[in-house]
């Protein structure tokens, strides 16, 4: 089941039972996890979200780039750069600055997220 | 032979641990700041500040001068749109539109004791399930929350936002943010959230020409959205230099008294947080 789990994460498709962001919006960041990535989500809740993902290379400014997604109507927002980083390296730190546009507001980001890591986010499944 | 080999050897583990020290020499800071150039490179401005800036609508409007880009286009757009929805709302005292926000609030009290029942004693601090009270949330600072002589039934508490870490050079372990859900008597049932924005390290822009000042005289947003079908959703957002917080309530009625108890709501939450 692990397995399962570990390749669903890898890949970004996620198992029927997904509780990610299940009662509220939540955001994060992954690096070095094949992709690097930042994303936005509350499932099954469509809102005007935008996500810019920052990936720094430690070895070089050369490699630094940004994935902007635009504002778009979705449960889930994500910037993804897919298979940018070999599982478990160390190379990237990845930043991401997650956007809503709601009444009265929306042009600052409402949250950020650094990470240099590929931390497993437990609210993707049951535990 | 041997030799050249042990040395070839050495020199290249000498090699990788420099790399590796390369990652140890890359601070928080310099992150930022590499961060910042990319930002900048792609003309994304980000303030640095966490405090409340209130700008007007036509900052949004009217770029003179300057081709917007899509991002820009779509803010210009949505402004529009919610100048309509605050005309509306003053002319009728609701924003009529389908608000699906309303009965799942309204059912909440129903689905979150199955989920606490089925999760209990097995949650991840990074879980983002609902638990029964605050105390079984890692939260990398103090949740007040609702007094409980406002709340009817606590129904119970998620987190919001971003699990902070400080191996990532965050300023604590835990959520930056957390909703608490409740019934409350004669108003109907309630969400209210809090986001710490100091940890999550972003300021907040609010639209002059839809800003109230209704909870502690603080900036505040209010909007009443639904119809008679769907309910209704009263929502109140109020900022400080600390945390945004919001109060959502959801009525299958819509009435003036209702918005001005759902006010007052939020008044008496907010004079039960610890000043920040």
């Amino acid at each position: 089941m692990k397995k399962v789990l570990l390749l669903s994460a890898i890949l970004g498709v996620l198992p029927l039972n997904s509780n990610a962001g299940m009662v509220s919006t939540t955001v994060h960041s992954r690096a070095n996890c094949v992709n690097n990535e930042s994303i936005t989500w509350w499932l099954g809740h469509p809102y005007d979200w935008r996500v810019v993902s920052t990936h720094g290379n430690i070895y070089g400014r050369d490699r630094d780039h940004l994935i902007d997604t635009g504002y778009a109507v979705t449960w889930r927002q994500a910037a993804v750069h897919w298979n940018e980083a070999p599982l478990n390296d160390h190379r990237w730190f990845v930043s991401g600055y997650h956007y809503l546009s709601d009444y009265g507001n929306g042009r600052i980001p409402f949250d950020t997220t650094s990470v240099g890591d590929c931390s497993i986010y437990n609210g993707w499944w049951d535990h | 032979m041997k030799k050249r080999l042990l040395i070839a050897g050495i020199s290249t583990l000498l090699a990788f641990n420099a790399l590796a020290d390369t990652t140890s020499a890359l601070t928080r800071e310099d992150m930022d700041k590499r961060n910042r150039e990319m930002l900048a490179k792609a003309g994304i401005e980000i303030p640095s500040s966490t405090e409340i800036s209130i700008v007007s609508a036509s900052k949004y409007m009217n770029i003179k001068g300057v081709k917007q880009n899509a991002n820009d286009a779509h803010m210009a757009t949505k402004m529009k749109e919610y100048l309509a929805m605050n005309e509306e709302q003053q002319k009728n005292g609701y924003v009529k539109d389908s608000e699906p926000r309303a009965k799942e609030l309204m059912d909440l009290k129903h689905v979150a004791p199955y989920h606490q029942k089925k999760y209990k004693g097995v949650l991840s601090s990074e879980s983002t399930h609902i638990r029964a009270s605050s105390d079984e949330l890692k939260l990398a600072y103090t949740f007040v929350g609702v007094p409980k002589e406002e709340m009817t039934t606590n129904i119970g508490v998620a987190p919001y936002g971003a699990y902070k870490s400080v191996k990532n050079g965050d300023d604590g372990d835990g959520w930056d943010g957390a909703v608490q859900f409740f019934e409350k008597n004669g108003v109907g049932s309630c969400a209210f959230t809090e986001h710490n924005r100091k940890l999550a390290h972003s300021g907040v822009e609010l639209i002059k020409e839809l800003v109230t000042y209704d909870v502690d005289t603080k900036p505040s947003l209010v909007l009443v959205k639904g119809n008679k079908e769907t309910g209704f959703v009263y929502k109140v957002k109020w900022y400080d230099s600390t945390f945004s917080r919001e109060l959502e309530c959801a009525n299958q009625e819509f009435s003036q008294q209702l918005r001005s108890d759902v006010i007052t709501l939020a008044n008496r939450i907010e004079s039960f947080q610890q000043p920040s």
